[in-house]
């Protein structure tokens, strides 16, 4: 059997590590927050017309958004002549097309110029434009529209500028403004997605975010403190359970920290998955070790968490592996909208498997040891000496 | 004992045959057909997958009336929705968050400004009528503009009143004048409007009128006739008379929006890109586990691949019933919530494989595997459901629809999964007790091992 006790130390050495190494980059670098947490408007444009990112910084500082932080990539496109579509068509259209591809297809309308009015636009002054996530064969193409039923139409290839642009928070005329001169400047510009979020709710955000997670921590403590009132000191086992969530968190945050990846709504949202799954896993192996300790009282407490340890193994790691499966696949085939999620996900469950096995019940004999008192004394021992 | 599983096998087999048939009924034709209108399974979609306007406003409840702040709140609701719904919009979300927010969801309406002016106006139209100095020519103030006070008339109390739009009746409609072809928007008063109007047009005959929506000039006529019940605005695009006349039908906003604070346009190919391939990568994980408990825990693991075929069903069937809104969130929380209904079967099999090794006969086994399971299966389901609670609540706080989204799908996940692996995986081994099959061990995964035992206790 095992021995997951006698190596507590170096489990919390490694944790440890991890979480130091990432709060240093936190602090360093800090956190890559969406306009979610930090307030500000993105959309991504495109352009008819060939746009040279330095034009495009520079009619944004005109402006008055030097601000502005603009990511340039370039798309193939086609252009679609001879097709006019209403709205419900051009969602048909590119599901159709994005099966039969299996590729992102996205759609770019541009009007012709000085054609922009409020209101409803008329159809049928508009070009369209196929924007490919994948090369597509302009005769596949061709063939794939003559079997959804269009005929008639010209197809031209081109390869378009598409901008990612993030700013400060545009009010409501600021956008139309910003979208009426670019097109001044630059000709037909199309505004694929838009994203706007004052100041006002992303301090919101933060806070909720910050209020749920501590919420949660209670809930969780006094539910498992409840579960666990028949086992001597009860709410031992609800702070490790939670020093073990935060660790989970904790991990979660410095490998995004390091990865630069950016953190919005789908992350908290995995963070708290992480917390629910985390929560699951340290439970099963807490309840072993109350079942253990009530049919063996008299046995010393190390040696009773390790067996339960031992017994609940196959479990976590069994049940660990199934939902891996499923974020794995999720990973490989889920498409980008929804591939940090899952690699938040992915890391979450990783380092909760980990903690529920390696750190929440050695917390606990720890604590039974003493460790901590150990440990607090130890701290100014050294200041003095120093 | 026997007759009674049977029994709750034929339950379990009536709803799953009702949970199939929810799902089924109002199906669509391929998986492929998203968008507005045209639903997967007839469910309903987020925006991030059928694409659209997603706006958030603030009310500002300091110019409140006599009425309460729920009532007002209520009232820009029902207000907006008449004017989207006027509008067409199909399946349209307008939710109050919070205290005095109201988030409001457009499928299918990419045009951001017309949806701001559609919904964020108060829409108070008032008529108002020039300031004369003595000599009788109209005051004009410091910026060059012609000043306006409220044209007011008598009512049949006797009262002073303004003319403003809550005198209209709700049947504006646009019109085309026959000699110019230009776009109007033909009003009718009601009885007390009609009185006031009568007033005032006598008055200002051969002067101008002032028609204000939320203090912007729209349109100054010169009055020309007496007029009373009826009369019409014009110097209007048709899209601004056509939005002008949906405006005055809804009425007026009780209290001014603030905002938007949140504004989105979303472009719902992204998604829909996503969401097939998730469903294929859900499928593939499904098989991944399925074959897993199958290797792994053979006869259980049959049993456990048909507990979770009958999950999902309950499940969709539930997002049918609730109903859910299908968001990229929610089928992720749906596909992680399968991970956890595998989880309480994993529990059980494992109690069921330490007690059958320990040398239980297997309907001892069974139960004694249930009872110990329980209080694991208990506990972590409950806890994830208290986070799910909390993040339900942050998302509304927060007018953030996936979080919500994703805390109601796995909410309903765990509570089904609680339901399928203790009634359902537990009837059907319930079953197996006294066939053939239990006979043979080593289809439960269980050779005869010596037990884990706790080593030689510490003096």
């Amino acid at each position: 059997m095992f021995d997951f006790i006698s190596k507590r130390n170096w489990f919390f050495l490694v944790s440890g590590i991890i979480i130091i190494a990432g709060v240093i980059a936190l602090i360093v670098a800090g956190l890559n927050t969406g306009i979610e947490f930090s307030s500000g408007s993105t959309m991504t444009l495109v352009f008819k017309e060939p746009v040279q990112q330095a034009d495009l910084r520079a009619a944004f500082a005109e402006l008055n958004h030097s601000e502005a932080i603009i990511q340039h990539s370039s798309k193939d496109a086609y252009f679609i002549e001879g097709i006019v579509l209403e709205p419900a068509e051009k969602e048909k259209l590119i599901d159709d097309l994005q099966a039969k591809f299996d590729t992102t297809i996205r759609i770019a309308e541009f009007e012709a110029a000085g054609n922009e009015t409020s209101g409803n636009e008329t159809q049928g002054n508009e070009t369209l434009a196929l924007l490919l996530g994948k090369t597509i064969d302009r005769g596949d193409l061709s063939s794939a529209l003559t079997d959804l039923g269009y005929s008639d139409f010209d197809i031209e290839f081109a390869s378009l500028n598409s901008f990612l642009i993030r700013t400060r928070t545009l009010e409501a005329d600021e956008g139309n403004q910003v979208e009426r001169a670019l097109e001044q400047k630059f000709g037909s510009v199309s505004v694929l997605d838009f994203y706007s979020v004052s100041a006002v709710i992303a301090g919101e955000r933060v806070r909720y975010t910050v209020y749920a997670m501590i919420v949660a921590s209670v809930g969780i403590l006094l539910y498992i403190a409840w579960a666990f009132r028949k086992v001597a000191s009860s709410f031992r086992f609800g702070v490790c359970a939670i020093i073990a969530l935060i660790h989970d968190v904790l991990i979660l945050l410095a490998i995004f920290a390091f990865l630069r990846i950016q953190i919005d709504s789908m992350f908290i949202i995995a963070m708290m998955t992480v917390v629910g799954y985390g929560v699951n896993n340290i439970i099963v192996v807490f309840d072993r070790i109350r079942e253990n300790r009530s049919r063996h009282l008299n046995a010393d407490l190390g040696a009773v968490v390790n067996i339960s340890i031992t017994e609940t193994l196959t479990r976590s790691l069994n049940t660990s592996l199934t939902t891996l499966f499923v974020l794995i696949a999720l990973y490989a085939f889920g498409g980008a909208t929804i591939q940090n999620f899952v690699l938040a996900l992915l890391v979450g469950i990783i380092a909760s498997t980990y903690s529920s096995i390696c750190i929440a019940a050695q917390l606990l004999i720890a604590w039974e040891n003493g460790d901590f008192a150990k440990l607090f004394r130890w701290i100014p021992l050294r200041r003095q000496r120093s | 004992m026997n007759r009674r599983n049977l029994i709750i096998l034929g339950l379990i087999i009536l709803l799953t045959g009702l949970g199939l048939a929810e799902v089924l009924v109002k199906s669509a034709p391929s998986i492929q057909d998203v968008g507005p209108g045209n639903n997967t399974l007839g469910m309903r979609l987020g925006l991030d997958l059928s694409g659209g306007t997603h706006l958030v406003y603030e009310a500002d409840l300091s110019q409140i009336g006599n009425e309460s702040a729920e009532e007002a709140m209520q009232g820009v609701i029902d207000i907006i929705s008449m004017r989207v719904d006027a509008y067409g919009v199909t399946e349209p979300l307008i939710q109050k968050q919070g205290a005095d927010r109201v988030s409001i969801q457009l499928p299918g309406i990419r045009d951001m400004e017309t949806a701001v002016e559609l919904v964020g106006q108060t829409a108070q139209l008032d008529f108002r009528e020039l300031v004369y100095d003595s000599e009788g020519n109209p005051v004009i103030d410091e910026t060059g503009d012609y000043q306006w006070k409220p044209a007011k008339g008598i009512d049949s109390q006797g009262n002073e009143v303004h003319l403003t739009g809550k005198y209209l009746k709700r049947n504006n409609y646009v019109v085309l004048d026959q000699t110019t072809n230009e776009p109007q928007v033909a009003f009718e008063f009601n009885g007390e409007g009609a009185t006031l109007f009568e007033q005032i047009t006598t008055r200002l005959l051969e002067k101008p009128l002032g028609i204000f929506l939320d203090d912007q000039l729209i349109s100054s006529p010169t009055v020309k006739a007496v007029l009373s019940d009826n009369g019409v605005i014009t110097g209007l695009s048709l899209d601004e008379a056509r939005n002008l006349a949906i405006l005055l039908n809804a009425g007026a906003l009780p209290v001014p929006l603030k905002g938007p604070i949140v504004r989105e346009d979303i472009d719902p190919t992204l998604g829909a890109d996503s969401l097939r391939k998730s469903l294929v990568a859900g499928m593939v994980g499904i098989i991944l586990i399925i074959l897993f408990m199958l290797l792994y825990y053979r006869v259980p693991g049959v049993l456990a691949s048909v507990a979770l075929i009958i999950y999902g069903i309950l499940v969709l069937a539930a997002f049918k019933l609730i109903p859910v809104t299908l968001t990229l969130s929610g089928i992720a929380a749906f596909i992680l919530s399968i991970g956890m209904a595998v989880d309480a079967n994993v529990l059980i099999f494992e109690r069921l494989k330490e007690e059958l090794r320990a040398g239980k006969p297997l309907s001892g086994a069974i139960e004694a595997g249930f009872n110990r399971a329980w209080s694991a299966i208990r506990d972590s389901n409950f806890t994830t459901i208290i986070v799910c609670i909390i993040l339900y609540w942050m998302g509304n706080m927060l007018a953030e629809p996936r979080v919500m989204g994703f805390a109601l799908t796995l909410g309903i996940g765990v509570l089904l999964s609680m339901f399928t692996a203790i009634v359902v995986t537990r009837t059907f081994l319930r079953l197996l007790v006294g066939t053939g099959i239990a006979n043979n061990l080593w289809l439960f995964g269980a050779k005869k091992a010596e037990q884990t035992s706790l080593p030689k206790e510490r003096q």
